[in-house]
């Protein structure tokens, strides 16, 4: 996806309203900030063309996703991508509404279903609707590619503010960020909004239909650590501003802690890539570049 | 601030450069056959000259260097592969790695043709051995304060001061040493200047420091009165910072700030395998390991990206530095905790040795190439702060 999208999906989310309205921003089947995100066309970008989509790699969607997180956009825009994709490849006419993966997407219309080698698609509201074989990557490891981007941009938009606050907020005569103890703390911020970059898109493989869970693993389990660290320390530096619930700081790190837990937490996902790594015949670094390269 | 969470797509790797992979692995099998993990844990601390010579034989130093001098001419990743594999094997890499990894591109970088010359093709066949002096007994993390000082004469330099903690010092051939040309350390980061030493020149002695596992791998270096020539200056004079600094890039990028407890996380992961009846915690920290690793891999990859396309990643080189060696520091702590923790289990004496070794020596790996506090120092710089 080049920049232009990118950058036209940006104006889209920041459309929807400010970043301070997203507890009550209403992202249902007939709000009209859902009506825009449909209207954009962005949500048959991962569908093949041959079904009427753009059929852009899913690897290129990743700053999109990010973009999600950044903004904390409540809608399941990439799960709705993931799940039109899905239903257009299996034969059947996608729904109207958002959909969603699984148990996230707290606004959905739908919901896609992963009854193991079968999925489901059924209104949120409940009853059984479409039912159709499916041999992809499990659903969990679609839904958490998305949680670890959303997370990875959360991050990101957590490191700028505290360093904003950091050079206007004064203590002892001088900015707290010019004090060493404090700029050390960035550091390690900085440090791991990196690597929750790196992790995240580790699970934007080209063909999302194929994520290995091993990847999946690494992506959501390191962002889920980077969460932890990015939002404790954040909370750390803003001091007692930081726990008012008119500050934007709390919406984010709300968030972090829920997605660092949703989907199954950091223990969950360590398990299950333990247990793929004590079945590798081989050392460590060939087990992750075999991964990797399963891309 | 955008520069430091940019992330490019990680691809798989050129063919051509992948294909090195099975050839590397081939040797590597065949020479290294039956070394100990207890052995294999030294790896760039270990020195084994005629390894490095059958390297060089190869190709496989100066990789990246250009053809006219003895090198391949290879990419930035073939380099990265090379570098990969032997270091995940526990290749006894010590004799020639700083030469090919940051002495060999700064003299073909600032170097002149005579010392391109000269040094780059004896680089390659590893016969000419580098060492880094920067460090000096009252110089450590503020290394703008060097004293050594070269003064200039009808002859070329004369160099007067010490250097310390110089791995490989005392087995080395050459050292390029960061010392005062001009002004004095109130001066700091201005009148510095690099030289190319030859450390068999009368007025160097030389003595080895035994490390706390009993190893001497670093040295204490004194220079009295050493007449150096007039083309032992690289670069420009007064320009040692700047060129310090490029060094410095290139050598915190790399995947040994990554793998260094390699051999002990796949010895005792190759001991679960065998023992069997793996526990959930042992899993999981398997899995934290690997989870961990690939992510750092990629972030290593993609800095190598940003090298091979001749950028300087000052900032990136930092914060990759960091939370790789915290990643590897956190190995001994991590697995010692978790053999230990199966009480009536017979533990190969080979894993035990390598827990010991690792968990002694695993502190300098947060301090060679620059302190924790000093890298953050300039992330917090990249990041505005400073
Ligand atoms: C195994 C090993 C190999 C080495 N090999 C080489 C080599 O080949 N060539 C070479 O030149 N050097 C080498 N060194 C030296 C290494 O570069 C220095 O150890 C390092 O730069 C730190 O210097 P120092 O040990 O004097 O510690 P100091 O600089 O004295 O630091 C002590 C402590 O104070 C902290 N500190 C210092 N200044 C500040 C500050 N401004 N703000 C906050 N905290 C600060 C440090 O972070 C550290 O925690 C090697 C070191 C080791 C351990």
């Amino acid at each position: 996806m080049d920049d232009m999208l990118s950058e036209q999906f940006d104006r889209l989310l920041t459309g929807l309203g400010p970043i301070e309205q997203t507890d009550t921003l209403d992202t249902g089947p007939k709000s009209e900030a859902w009506r825009a995100i449909a209207e954009s066309g962005f949500l048959d970008a991962l569908t093949p063309e041959e079904h009427g989509g753009a059929g852009v790699p899913f690897s290129e969607i990743f700053p999109l996703a990010v973009a999600l997180g950044r903004r904390l956009t409540p809608a399941p825009v990439i799960e709705t991508m993931i799940a039109r994709a899905i239903l257009a490849r299996a034969g059947h006419e996608p729904p109207e509404g958002s959909i969603a993966l699984g148990d996230t997407g707290e606004t959905a219309a739908w919901r896609l279903r992963d009854l193991g080698g079968r999925l489901a698609l059924e209104p949120a509201a409940g009853g059984a609707d479409t039912e159709f074989a499916w041999n992809g990557s499990p659903l969990r490891n679609l839904a958490v590619a998305t949680l670890a981007a959303r997370m990875a941009g959360a991050v990101e938009a957590v490191l700028t503010m505290t360093i904003d606050y950091a050079l206007i907020r004064k203590q002892f005569g001088r900015e707290i960020g010019k004090f060493q103890a404090v700029q050390q703390q960035l550091a390690v911020m900085a440090e791991e909004v990196a690597a929750a970059s790196a992790a995240a898109r580790l699970a934007f493989v080209d063909d999302f239909t194929a994520l290995p869970s091993g990847l999946a693993a690494a992506a959501k389990l390191r962002t889920g650590e980077a969460a932890l660290l990015v939002a404790t320390t954040a909370h750390a530096l803003h001091g007692a501003i930081g726990i008012s619930k008119e500050h934007t700081l709390q919406l984010f790190t709300r968030r972090l802690h829920r997605w660092r837990l949703a989907e199954g937490s950091g223990p969950y996902w360590g398990l299950l890539i333990g247990r793929e790594r004590l079945a590798y015949p081989g050392g460590s670094v060939d087990f992750v570049r075999t991964l990797a390269d399963a891309r | 601030m955008s520069l430091v969470l940019e992330s490019p797509p990680i691809r798989p790797l050129p063919a051509e450069d992948e294909a090195l992979r099975a050839e590397i692995k081939a040797f590597i099998a065949e020479t290294l056959d039956g070394v100990q993990a207890s052995a294999r844990a030294r790896s760039w601390m270990g020195f084994d000259a005629e390894f490095s010579r059958k390297l060089g034989e190869r190709g496989w130093i100066g990789l990246t260097l250009p053809k006219e001098y003895g090198g391949s001419e290879r990419g930035a990743f073939a380099r990265f592969v090379l570098s990969e594999e032997l270091l995940a094997s526990g290749a006894p890499v010590a004799a020639h790695w700083i030469a090919d990894r940051q002495s060999g591109p700064l003299i073909l970088r600032f170097g002149t043709e005579t010392q391109r010359q000269f040094y780059i093709p004896r680089i390659c066949r590893g016969e000419a051995f580098f060492c880094i002096g920067m460090s000096e007994p009252n110089s450590g993390s503020d290394l703008a304060s060097v004293r050594t000082t070269a003064a200039q004469n009808a002859d070329g330099w004369r160099l007067n001061g010490s250097k310390i903690w110089t791995t490989n010092g005392h087995r080395s051939h050459y050292m390029i040493a960061l010392v005062r040309t001009s002004g004095t350390p109130a001066d700091r980061n201005a009148g510095l200047s690099q030289f190319i030493v030859d450390l068999q020149a009368p007025g160097v002695t030389r003595r080895p420091i035994m490390d706390l596992a009993g190893d001497a791998h670093f040295s204490e270096i004194h220079f009295d009165d050493v007449q150096l020539g007039p083309d032992t200056l690289v670069g420009e004079e007064g320009a040692g910072w700047e060129q310090v600094n490029a060094e410095l890039a290139f050598e915190r990028s790399g995947p040994e700030r990554i793998y260094s407890s390699m051999a002990l996380t796949d010895a005792w992961i190759a001991w679960l395998q065998a023992r069997g009846d793996v526990t959930e915690s042992e899993t999981l920290l398997v899995g934290q390991l690997s989870a961990r690793l690939a992510v750092l891999r990629s972030m290593s990859l993609a800095l190598t990206e940003r090298l091979s396309r001749h950028e300087s990643p000052v900032i990136e080189a930092a914060l990759l530095k960091d939370l790789g060696t915290s990643y590897e520091q956190s190995i001994p702590a991590l697995v010692g905790e978790m053999v230990a923790a199966t009480v009536d289990a017979d533990v190969p004496a080979d894993l035990l040795a390598t827990l010991d070794y690792v968990t002694a020596i695993s502190p300098s790996y947060s301090l060679r190439g620059g302190t924790r506090e000093i890298l953050r120092g300039i992330i917090a710089r990249g990041l505005g702060l400073r």
